[in-house]
């Protein structure tokens, strides 16, 4: 079990989070460039120091800025793979991958010997003798695996570790990854910036925005009921803040948004909650709707994207802010002949609208 | 009326020619003098004068001073350079010009200190001279004082070597659970490596082209501390065919040198912009 509780002021930039992570499962740290993800991976390996502060695995501290501890990155279990892998150019691949190995005390021969069943076992090992320039991009991630979990870690880092990838590398090398780390017995931290990525990878999520953690939960609470601008962006729903105006003794609940009132037909109890509604159940009309739809918005179009694969949907962004999006087909976009700067109605039923604290 | 435009071809091709023509003037300064010395000595003199004792020994001292010299600035001058490159204390500035002062220093100026310091009635050379070491005069103060005048060169190349190697490096290799002294063996001193040599090869011409200080310090004693650069000035006046060879064979071995330097990929002073292009 690892926990954090981390506070750190950089530049203009403050980080406040408390994260947990269990053995044998993956944490993904989730979030926008600058979010502070990669400032909390190098708080946890001690790279950084936190202002405020407890760090805890396995029942070791490693970090409590109240009595004053702080172990070095030498003296937590850890094994780290940077973003750009960070391989020792001057090393050969079975070097590199025995370094922590020699570093600990073990003689040349011995850290060898065990450095090459490591790269066997990432079938790696004809690499050996290569020199991180001579190898691609999938190997040089493999290597910087194979290097970090040399020393059978406690808790592994990974910052994006996909990033440095091109896409068709990036397909096969990620469900590779998915498989090792499931089958790792250590805790595993994993930053990301891509949504894919961490609904892949993360048995629990952790968005983080503006060095906060926003949500934490596990795929399907993050599908289903977003709790930032962020993620409901990521997968792709339209997320408004609610405060709630009236219930009415049939079960409908009126709410007050950005956008204006919103009834919904099965609301959490609270006063503050989210509204989340799935773009594809919006129907656009240039006329005010008639029939069943109780929530109708106006807006502008403000953008127009076809959705791959085929174009066959369109996503259609309506103005003004917050953005509000719609997913029709592209027939029906034609039909009512949308362009960029048309006003249209916006209607959706109140049973297509989940309200949750 | 206009006057004529700087985009005027009769002006822009005057401007060429002057460019051009300066440039000339001056590659035709520095090549001449060297061609000369080459026009003076042909080879069959110089293989016979090499074998000339006042040749001979003024090479071989040459060599084994110079080499010392080089041997030493890498002892003292590693640690040095190294807490430049990573610690900030106070005093640091202070220590930096002090580090840079044998470069502007007249070489004389640096023998005569020398000499104020380890001479016989010197400060410490009293002291050590109870001991039974003497330093001028000797074989040790030629080295002595080609150190002085050489080292800074190499701690500011080995400084500018070991400030590039990536945070990132280092930072991989504590993760790795490497202590400091093994991340310095195995991570950056060898990454710094080219850096540390060009800075040993700068240092080595630099000590062996030496005259100022170790004449003040040293003096001009045949076999003990008339190095090359002494010997060429002392045959100038006996024997210019002595003077010439020793001459021609400095310019050799400085040319040899920096053309195995640029082989290496490293410019005579690349080591010296070496932080700026960290990463």
């Amino acid at each position: 079990m690892l926990r954090a509780e981390l506070t750190k002021q950089l530049g203009g930039f403050s980080l406040d989070c408390t994260i947990e992570a269990e053995p044998g499962r993956t944490l993904v740290l989730v979030g926008e460039s600058g979010s502070g993800k990669t400032t909390v991976l190098r708080l946890l390996a001690g790279l950084l120091q936190p202002d405020a502060g407890h760090i805890a695995s396995g029942g070791q501290v490693w970090c409590d800025t109240r009595t004053g501890k702080l172990s070095p990155p030498e003296d937590r279990p850890i094994g780290y793979v940077p973003q750009d892998y960070a391989l020792f150019p001057h090393l050969s691949v079975l070097e590199n991958v025995a370094f922590g190995l020699r570093a600990t005390g073990a003689h040349r021969r011995e850290a060898h010997a065990q450095a090459r069943d490591v790269i066997r076992r990432f079938g790696i090992e004809a690499l050996a003798g290569r020199t991180p320039a001579q190898l691609s991009g999938g190997q040089q991630q493999r290597v910087a695996l194979a290097r970090a979990l040399a020393l059978e870690p406690e808790v592994l880092l990974l910052d994006e570790p996909l990033a440095a990838l091109d896409a068709e590398t990036r397909n096969t090398v990620r469900g590779e990854l998915r498989r090792l780390l499931a089958s790792l017995p250590c805790v595993t931290v994993f930053v990301t910036h891509a949504p894919l990525e961490a609904l892949v990878f993360g048995d629990r999520i952790a968005v983080l925005e503006h060095g906060r953690v926003a949500q934490v939960g596990d795929q399907m609470t993050l599908l289903r009921q977003p709790r930032s601008r962020y993620v409901a962006t990521l997968v792709g729903l339209n997320l408004l803040p609610g405060r709630v105006r009236a219930r009415d003794p049939g079960g409908a609940v009126t709410l007050e948004t950005p956008r204006g009132l919103i009834t919904v037909m099965d609301a959490a109890p609270g006063d503050q909650l989210f509204v989340a509604v799935s773009p594809e159940q919006v129907f656009l009309s240039l006329e005010p709707p008639e029939g069943s739809a109780r929530n109708v918005f106006v807006g502008a179009v403000e953008e127009l994207v076809p959705e791959p694969p085929f174009g066959d949907r369109i996503r259609v962004v309506l103005g003004p802010d917050p953005p509000f999006f719609v997913e029709i087909t592209a027939a029906a976009a034609r039909q009512l002949q949308l362009a960029v700067g048309r006003r249209v109605y916006a209607a959706f039923k109140a049973t297509s609208v989940a309200a949750y604290a | 009326m206009t006057r004529p435009s700087w985009r005027h071809p009769a002006r822009e091709a005057l401007c060429r020619l002057i460019v051009l023509g300066l440039a000339a003037v001056l590659a035709a300064l520095l090549a001449l003098p060297l061609l000369s010395l080459l026009v003076r000595v042909p080879i069959a003199t110089l293989l016979a004068e090499v074998g000339e004792p006042p040749v001979r020994e003024a090479l071989w001292l040459s060599l084994r001073t110079s080499l010392a010299a080089t041997a030493l600035a890498a002892l003292l001058g590693l640690p040095m350079a190294h807490l430049l490159a990573t610690r900030r204390f106070p005093g640091k500035a202070a220590l930096e010009v002090l580090l840079d002062l044998p470069l502007v220093l007249p070489p004389t100026v640096a023998g005569f200190a020398l000499l104020m310091a380890f001479g016989r009635a010197g400060l410490v050379g009293r002291a050590l001279s109870v001991m039974g070491i003497s330093l001028p005069f000797t074989t040790a103060g030629a080295v002595l004082a080609q150190l002085f005048m050489s080292v800074p060169l190499f701690i500011v190349a080995a400084r500018a070597g070991l400030t590039a190697v990536s945070s990132r490096y280092l930072d991989a290799a504590a993760t790795l659970r490497a202590s400091r002294a093994y991340t310095f063996w195995r991570v950056r001193l060898p990454l710094a490596l080219p850096n540390i040599v060009a800075g040993l090869g700068l240092c080595w011409a630099r000590a062996l082209g030496e005259f100022g200080a170790t004449i003040t310090f040293a003096g001009n004693l045949a076999g003990r501390t008339r190095t090359m650069p002494l010997a060429v000035y002392l045959e100038l006046q006996q024997n210019l065919g002595a003077a010439a060879t020793l001459s021609l064979l400095l310019v050799i071995m400085a040319s040899v040198l920096l053309v195995a330097m640029r082989q290496a990929g490293l410019g005579l002073f690349a080591p010296l912009h070496a932080a700026r292009r960290a990463d």
